[in-house]
């Protein structure tokens, strides 16, 4: 058959897939099962290999189009779901406890995330274990210090465990930045205890792990955790080049997806954030359905990003920005370079408020001046910005260096609090289910995602040392798998496509939170959202309707989650009637350590979001 | 203008085809920035990209018989063809599946090293010249697989094999100059097809990280190579 048989025209219309054909030739009787399109050679069920040690036959469920849907299933003692700083560190801990250790990967192994960027990282690390936990670099105001405690206890006292530089090195990285003398440039003056060097490069780590005894699947996207009487017991996803469904077994664990930082505005190509597609809190958003509260939503790690050129999409690799330690050339609309005469630790309110006093410029920010002989120094510019001054010459013929020329810029989320809830042996309100972030923490960082992962993973491989098998009832599995395929097949009048609710959603968000907030706009924000929710949503259809590789469907499933996320932000947001850190509302200004030194916790009671506070646990 | 991309879900379609589409113009427009448009206004496109800013290498592409990474590419007000990355097998439209490429990559690059590291040897000053100029640029590769996929010696089906391709090479010579690394990358290089390269500089001339200088790395390598005498062309396995 030609091609044209095949495909239809833009806009739909009836694709006979390989699947349908095979279907016609009746043998789909219930007894003989296919596995997901994209096999040219079907097979009866007895002739499909066996998956992982103990596995279940694939099992069928009918998706909603009559095609019978398939399963393989997948068993360990200790399942990873992410594989960045986190998920790495949680595994390897897992390992080294004996477990068995299953690590899943949205995309790529190794080029997913904000890991997969293979970029210029900076890590941080003391030159003296703590002498208190309290003075652990994974700790923050409102962290859990029963947690901190636990995990600078697992750390201990001798100075090179605290090493995360050596760690990376150990790992596979080289030299960091250096000085023209050939030592090793320190971000922080020496005598302050603290060290902080830059140019580390996250792909040596996934390089070493591949020669580790921990299987590693990749392109799999999770999209629910498998809970079996309120307890976890692995997880639910598919497989994305093969659109195979995949059921997860485990006896405990760990999500470590990243922040999700997707719903911060809309950049021509992607948000107002120099992290990834892939982190849409796919994980946290599953964990808060099945009644996990999420904790650190109001929060966002921000610094500032270039967004023009704007098809670059707020990208830190590809644009020019201004980290907290390198402000001096960041100015006004009218040149004055107002970073100045600011306290480096007050770096984004000092920026929001140029921008609400009117001294920003037309695309709602402020400007990096780059055109002072100085100003692309290493002290002055991060040679990880640096270097994109020649790509933007020779791709887009604009000269940064041209005197009267300003960057445009903007605060950009690069990290995100928001993520469920863990306490102080890092289990979530779930049996069974650990995370790597969620203590209260305001936002992560590389180097806490290392230490508070390990002990995740740590814990988690205890538990499953101590757990028997969990009973398992597939079809609670059976019944996600319907859910998501529903996804993709789903008809409706008006349909409305996966990335017009994203626009809508990322759009109303970032007019909401930037530059500051009030309690107005988070009212119009959270109507918006509901509206979406009731409205949108259920009429949400792909036109694509493949299995293998599908972006759309990957979007449409994504926009359940990212909801949630973004409705945890908003809600937060309304509760706190403060400002603190990089969150700022205009209606209170202050922070108000009275009342608000506390996180809080979004929680699903009766089908509603409800915004509690949290008080800090002490030690 | 009109972008004409190359179709292929292997659910319906017995084989590739091209499709045309319109897209306008606009300032700075990128081809990742087209083909988003096109998923989004037109009909849905198989593609994949990440950071945007070419340190993940995802959204590697061939624009008119060129690799490049879509996130940095601007386009020109002119027709187009892109194609899925050349050399790499099809999971759908502009998606191609690199695993064997990557972890080909993630093996040479392994440092090798026989003791442990502390802390002072991770901090020991080096030579910025000779050590970290040249380890530099090196580390910034993306693994996209521009080079790859250009490569005449990599998709010489008579060379097939003989040459890792300039991606992984690139990993050897990072190794080569870290000044931790134990190994000998010298002997690797050659062994890897060092010698097979027929150094025409299509990998520098695609290659999105600017920085990284192929055939001055290669040259270096070899000048290495020659005063040991380990100037052998890696031959074919099979006899016959």
């Amino acid at each position: 058959m030609s091609n044209e048989e095949f495909n239809s025209p833009a806009g739909g219309g009836a694709r006979v897939s390989r699947r349908q054909f095979f279907k016609a030739g009746g043998l789909l009787a219930g007894t003989a099962l296919f596995a997901g399109a994209g096999l040219t050679a079907c097979a009866p069920q007895g002739e499909l290999p066996a998956t992982g040690e103990d596995a279940a036959p694939a099992a069928a469920v009918a998706g909603a189009d009559g095609t019978m849907l398939t399963y393989s299933v997948y068993d360990t003692d200790v399942l990873v779901i992410g594989t960045g700083f986190g998920g790495m560190a949680a595994a390897m801990q897992a390992m080294a406890k004996g477990q068995r250790v299953l690590m899943i990967d949205k995309a790529s192994f190794g080029f997913s995330g904000a890991q997969g960027m293979n970029w210029d990282q900076e890590v941080t690390w003391p030159d003296e274990a703590p002498e208190s936990f309290e003075f652990s670099n994974f700790n923050d105001t409102l962290a859990n210090q029963k947690l901190v405690k636990n995990v600078w206890e697992m750390v201990g006292n001798e100075a090179e465990a605290w090493n995360a530089m050596l760690w990376w090195v150990r790992m596979g990285g080289t030299t960091w930045n250096r000085l023209p003398d050939g030592s090793i440039e320190n971000l922080i003056s020496a005598g302050q205890g603290v060290n902080l060097v830059q140019r580390g490069f996250s792909r040596h780590h996934t390089d070493l792990m591949k020669t580790l005894p921990i299987t590693v699947m990749d392109n799999t996207m999770i999209t629910d955790l498998f809970v079996n009487d309120g307890q976890c017991v692995g997880a639910i996803g598919y497989h994305s080049l093969t659109g195979e469904y995949r059921v997860f077994r485990a006896k405990a664990t760990v999500s470590s997806v990243g922040a999700c930082c997707q719903m911060y505005g809309w950049l021509d190509v992607h948000p107002v954030s120099m992290n990834v597609p892939d982190n849409t809190g796919d994980v946290d958003a599953a964990a808060y359905r099945h009644g996990c509260s999420l904790i650190g939503n109001e929060f966002f790690g921000v610094d500032l990003i270039s967004v023009e050129p704007s098809s670059l999409g707020a990208s830190f690799n590809a644009g020019i920005g201004a980290d907290g330690n390198h402000m001096k050339y960041v100015c006004d609309k009218d040149g004055n370079f107002f970073m100045r005469e600011t306290d480096q630790y007050d770096v984004s309110r000092a920026i929001r408020d140029t921008v609400l006093a009117g001294k920003g410029g037309e695309h709602g920010g402020v400007f990096i001046d780059l055109t002072d002989p100085d100003a692309l120094d290493r002290e002055n510019t991060r040679p990880c910005y640096a270097r994109n001054v020649e790509l933007w010459k020779s791709e887009f013929g604009i000269d940064v260096t041209e005197p009267g020329y300003k960057i445009p810029v903007k605060l950009e989320a690069f990290e995100h609090g928001g993520t469920f809830l863990i306490d102080e042996n890092a289990q979530s309100q779930l049996p069974g289910l650990f995370g790597t972030r969620g203590y209260g923490e305001v936002k992560g960082h590389i180097t806490q995602q290392t230490f508070v992962g390990s002990y995740a993973g740590r814990r988690a491989a205890e538990y499953a040392a101590s757990a028997a098998a969990p009973a398992i009832d597939w079809s609670v599995a059976e019944a996600e798998i319907s859910r998501i395929d529903e996804i993709r097949t789903r008809s409706a009048e008006n349909g409305i496509r996966p990335h017009v609710i994203r626009h809508n959603l990322q759009t109303t968000f970032y007019d909401a939170y930037e530059p500051a907030t009030d309690a107005d706009k988070l009212q119009a924000c959270l109507d918006e959202i509901e509206r979406i929710k009731s409205e949108d949503l259920p009429k949400m259809t792909v036109m694509d309707k493949s299995v293998v590789w599908n972006r759309e469907w990957r979007d449409a499933i994504e926009n359940y989650n990212l909801i949630d996320m973004t409705e945890a932000v908003i809600r937060a947001a309304m509760l706190r009637e403060e400002s603190r850190d990089t969150f700022y509302r205009t209606d209170f200004p202050e922070p108000d350590e009275e009342n608000w030194h506390a996180s809080i916790t979004c929680t699903l009671k009766d089908g509603v979001m409800q915004a509690e506070k949290f008080e800090q646990v002490m030690a | 203008m009109k972008v004409t991309i190359q179709k292929y879900d292997p659910t319906v379609d017995s084989e590739p085809y091209l499709q045309d589409y319109d897209v306008p113009m606009s300032e700075n427009l990128t081809v990742l920035k087209a083909i988003l448009y096109i998923h989004e206004n037109i009909e849905p496109i198989a593609f994949d990209y990440s950071c945007r800013g070419r340190v993940c290498g995802r959204c590697a592409v061939m624009v008119n018989g060129e690799s490049c990474t879509a996130c940095t590419k601007a386009m020109k007000d002119e027709d187009v063809l892109i194609e899925p990355l050349a050399g790499f097998p099809i999971v759908r439209d502009l998606v191609v599946d690199k695993t064997r490429f990557h972890d080909r990559i993630s093996g040479v690059e392994q440092r090798v090293r026989a003791t442990p590291i502390s802390h002072e040897e991770a901090i020991a000053p080096i030579d910025y010249e000779k050590v970290f100029n040249k380890v530099d640029p090196l580390e910034w590769c993306a693994r996209c697989g521009c080079c790859q996929s250009m490569c005449p010696a990599v998709n010489s089906l008579d060379e097939g094999g003989n040459y890792v391709g300039p991606a992984a090479m690139i990993g050897i010579a990072l190794r080569h100059y870290d000044p931790l690394d134990q190994g000998d990358r010298i002997v690797q290089a050659v062994q890897e097809g060092l010698w097979n390269c027929i150094m025409c500089g299509k990998c520098d001339e695609v290659c999105p990280v600017h920085e990284i200088e192929h055939l001055q790395t290669w040259t270096e390598l070899r000048a290495e190579a020659e005063k040991r005498s380990l100037t052998e062309k890696k031959s074919k396995l099979m006899p016959f």
